[in-house]
């Protein structure tokens, strides 16, 4: 174990050897462990100690870098800025069965047995990998064009709710019924919705924090309901905005200059103590990072050249040297409205056939 | 804008002519990528690429705006990266924002492989338009 340079955080750290360039990182997709995307479009899997688990195989026929894993069935499926792509958890010879859906995407999202990819400009990929009585591969899928930039998209974990960061068009959210698109979405002037996570709990399932390029952060406890989600911000985030996650009540932003733990932040807000008055303790460790993933109650963090994990209860601890900072409250004029499809909803049984 | 405009001036390296197309500034419909920077800062875009050469083997050129070492969105749906196609002989170039992840959907979608390639975000980088972590940010299909 080492600690962060500089800092009294205690972390772990994978070193990349020579010439591997990761692009992702997160959970093992049917085990405790490990998983490593990398540029070249390859997976590598580890159990819980960083040992390898299985030669690394070709996860992209794109060859372009991996941006998100998931698991579903017995299914590993990868995107890129190219591609989607299910590949068979168990190795015949060697090989992996492959299908690939010639779609580029931004994140994968899993619930409810569908694969939810946010495709960027084209909106929304819902796709459900189902084996034929003859053991063939089928994919009942369907993507819709929201008319949105549909960047990160997040299933709540205790329901068919997806809740999508659609940049400049706000929140995106609505219950997981397709091939139907069935959402709305709350925005106002000015925001830049970068990355979303679930914040909930039994009592607030449907709780959310997200937040913007610009490090505005906006909570709400029941997104499906709340037409004025809180909105407030840090002063002294600095940097662009990548990521948000949330563990244990706390909340964690990355940017390209800071990782910020924001202790008991969500907690408070979920049991109304949040109330502008009490300072929060602020945990801010400089780093160069690219991405992160939360792997059980672990943030793994990629850096430019290691893998950097730190364990959310850090910002438990009396120890470390938080800073103290009330957040600006704000009140938006959010507005409210119904997506329609500006295309309708892609077959995608034609589509996989003529590719 | 309804008919093309030529920018007054022509690249320092190639004196390359310039040209804004109706299509991506607001002309377009609603699917075109538009433009969101002044006319000077467009053309600043592209003077770079091609004084930097930073281009392909199919002779298009990619470039971004930067401000502070921080790049910004030149879109209107927040793409940080323009492409600028080969202009055939005679004719004054175009550019446009381009998409981080491929944004046609079959059966539309060219089989060709998705613009600009890895050499063209090393070429950023090595020219120092970008750094590693932009570099690695944008070639995974993310903003940086």
């Amino acid at each position: 174990m080492n600690d962060l340079q500089d800092t009294d955080v205690p972390s772990k750290e994978l070193m990349f050897p020579n010439g591997l360039e990761v692009s992702w990182a997160g959970a093992h997709p049917f085990q405790p462990g490990f998983c490593l995307g990398t540029e070249d479009g390859v997976l590598h899997l580890f159990d819980r100690e960083f040992k390898s688990v299985g030669p690394p195989f070709n996860a992209s026929n794109s060859r372009e870098a991996i941006n998100s894993v998931v698991a579903c069935a017995n299914w590993i499926v990868t995107s890129t800025r190219q591609t989607v792509t299910f590949i068979a958890k168990e190795a015949s010879n060697g090989q992996r069965v492959t299908h690939e859906l010639p779609f580029g995407a931004h994140n994968l999202a899993v619930s409810d047995g569908f694969v939810v990819a946010s495709l960027g400009p084209l909106g929304l990929m819902f796709a459900r990998p189902i084996l034929n009585a003859d053991g063939l591969f089928n994919l009942g899928a369907t993507a819709a064009n929201i008319g949105l930039n549909v960047y990160r998209v997040v299933a709540l974990p205790s329901s068919r709710i997806l809740v999508a960061a659609a940049r400049a068009g706000g929140l995106v959210f609505g219950k997981l019924k397709p091939p139907e698109v069935d959402m709305k979405v709350l925005s106002f002037p000015g925001l830049d919705v970068v990355d979303v996570c679930p914040i909930g709990t039994p009592q607030f399932s449907q709780a959310i924090a997200a937040v913007a390029k610009d490090g505005t952060l906006v909570l709400s406890k029941d997104i499906l309901h709340d037409a004025h989600p809180r909105t407030m911000k840090f002063e002294n985030v600095q940097g662009v905005t990548y990521r948000i996650l949330s563990d244990r009540g706390h909340l964690f932003v990355l940017t390209n200059k800071v990782l910020y733990g924001l202790t008991g932040f969500a907690e408070r807000f979920l049991n109304g103590t949040l109330n502008g008055k009490k300072d929060c303790r602020i945990l801010a460790l400089p780093m160069t990072a690219i991405d992160m993933s939360l792997v059980q109650n672990e943030l793994v963090i990629v850096e430019l050249d290691r893998i950097v994990r730190i364990n959310s209860d850090v910002l438990s601890s009396s120890n470390i040297k938080a800073k103290s900072e009330t957040p600006r409250e704000y009140t938006p004029a959010w507005k409210s409205t119904e997506v329609t499809p500006t295309r309708s909803v892609v077959d995608m049984r034609s589509i996989l056939a003529a590719v | 804008m309804t008919t093309p405009l030529e920018y007054a001036d022509v690249t320092q390296r190639s004196n390359y002519r310039y040209c804004f197309t109706p299509k991506h500034h607001g002309g377009g419909s609603s699917d075109d990528a538009t433009w969101i920077l002044s006319a000077d800062a467009e053309f600043a875009v592209f003077d770079l690429a091609d004084l930097l050469e930073v281009c392909d083997d199919d002779e298009w050129y990619y470039g971004v705006s930067l401000a502070n070492g921080e790049l910004l969105d030149i879109g209107t749906w927040a793409q940080q990266i323009a492409e600028f196609p080969k202009a055939s002989e005679g004719s004054p170039w175009h550019g446009y924002p381009i998409w981080t992840v491929n944004d046609h959907a079959p059966p539309n979608r060219s089989t060709q492989k998705m613009r600009p390639s890895k050499a063209i975000f090393q070429r950023l980088e090595q020219v120092g338009l970008i750094n590693k972590q932009q570099r690695k940010r944008l070639w995974k299909g993310d903003h940086a």
